[in-house]
């Protein structure tokens, strides 16, 4: 339960006046994040390797945007051979790296940070994913349809970021808009 | 008696391989139990000190919070006014085994983000964060204090551009009108 914070200093060190004249907006290149909003479905394949045995997966992927357009909070469920795998991303943009920074609580207790790049219809997860206390290097890139209603994803995994494994590859399909909460 | 115990033996071995086959889900940890106490819907009344960083003001708001992720995250969304200006937050806390205390992020209705650790200790919550206003940095001490039946709690917050001289911040009050609404 956290109190007030840096938002509140600012309004305060700018003055009321100021802020509700100037109240700040989301930056363009959020955009490129918000085809991601909605409900999917998707089907993956998970490869045998350092994660498991692999197997298939299927799950649901809620994703809309908050905090007043500047974040993106996305809820995924995922079930089949790996067990039941949920997860809560919060995605915002970066404007000193020029891209976004994708935060992911795992329901294993860990906690994981990737960058986002977007480039034409392809987004890409990279960074260090932290799975049952091990370190991996991590990227998947996700490939939208120009409609962007449907999109492939092929995630890789490295233990010294040099050699790099398939860890799965997934087929996404967005089923309709996000319910309203 | 033979196939008895050939049956019993069946059974034991059935069920040790499906014990083996479905692993237990991870359970948080006794730590994460703490967070519990302030799960709820909360309000919340208070006001700036006048400073170096401005003249003070006075804010308002209320705070849902509830355990996420099987348990192991603890989620409030954070909504309110000050200065008659909007404000909100999502802030998510979980338990750090490595360095024995919590994380804490917050996520603001500006854009801006912000890191920090949370230790508890008792009925005491103690927030220290790194914040950069108007691109120069500060240090945070924000000290939450819960009153013994955890339904109200009083928050300072202190202000130091050098870690050594703290000035006050913020004074706030909070009260807990019901529990967090099922979602």
């Amino acid at each position: 339960m956290q109190r007030i914070s840096l938002l509140l200093l600012v309004l305060v060190l700018f003055s009321a006046t100021a802020m509700q004249a100037q109240a700040p907006k989301p930056d363009p290149a959020l955009k490129k994040l918000s085809v991601l909003v909605g409900h999917w479905t998707h089907e993956e394949d998970w490869k045998a390797g350092p994660l498991g045995p692999g197997g298939k997966m299927t799950g649901i992927y809620d994703a809309h945007m908050t905090l007043g357009g500047f974040f993106l909070k996305a809820e995924q469920t995922e079930k089949g051979a790996m067990g039941e795998i949920r997860n809560l991303e919060i995605d915002g943009y970066d404007p000193a790296n020029r891209n976004f920074r994708s935060d992911m609580y795992m329901s294993d207790g860990t906690k994981s940070s990737f960058t986002i790049t977007a480039s034409g219809n392809t987004l890409t997860w990279a960074g260090t994913w932290t799975v049952a206390g091990k370190q991996y290097q991590f990227k998947e890139p996700m490939v939208l349809a120009p409609d962007f209603m449907s999109a492939t994803t092929k995630a890789e995994i490295s233990v010294d970021g040099k050699t790099w494994t398939p860890a799965w590859e997934g087929k996404w399909t967005k089923v309709k808009p996000a319910p309203k909460k | 008696m033979a196939r008895t115990i050939a049956l019993l033996f069946l059974l034991v071995f059935c069920f040790v391989t499906a014990m083996q086959a479905q692993a237990p889900a991870p359970q948080p940890g006794p730590e994460v139990k703490k967070l519990h106490a302030v799960v709820g819907h909360w309000t919340f009344e208070g006001e700036f000190k006048p400073g170096p960083l401005g003249p003070g003001g006075k804010f308002t708001g209320e705070d849902n919070c509830r355990m996420i992720l099987g348990g192991f995250f603890f989620q409030c969304q954070l909504s309110g006014k000050v200065a008659e200006a909007d404000m909100r937050l999502l802030e998510i806390d979980g338990y750090d085994p490595v360095n024995k205390n919590f994380s804490t992020e917050m996520f603001f209705g500006d854009g801006s983000r912000i890191s920090g650790v949370l230790t508890i200790s008792g009925n005491t919550w103690t927030y220290e964060e790194k914040w950069t206003v108007a691109g120069k940095q500060y240090q945070v001490k924000d000290s939450m204090v819960l009153a013994p039946d955890l339904t109200t709690a009083t928050d300072k917050q202190e202000i130091s551009s050098d870690g050594t001289t703290w000035r006050p911040l913020s004074e706030s009050r909070w009260t807990k009108a019901k529990p967090a609404p099922k979602k």
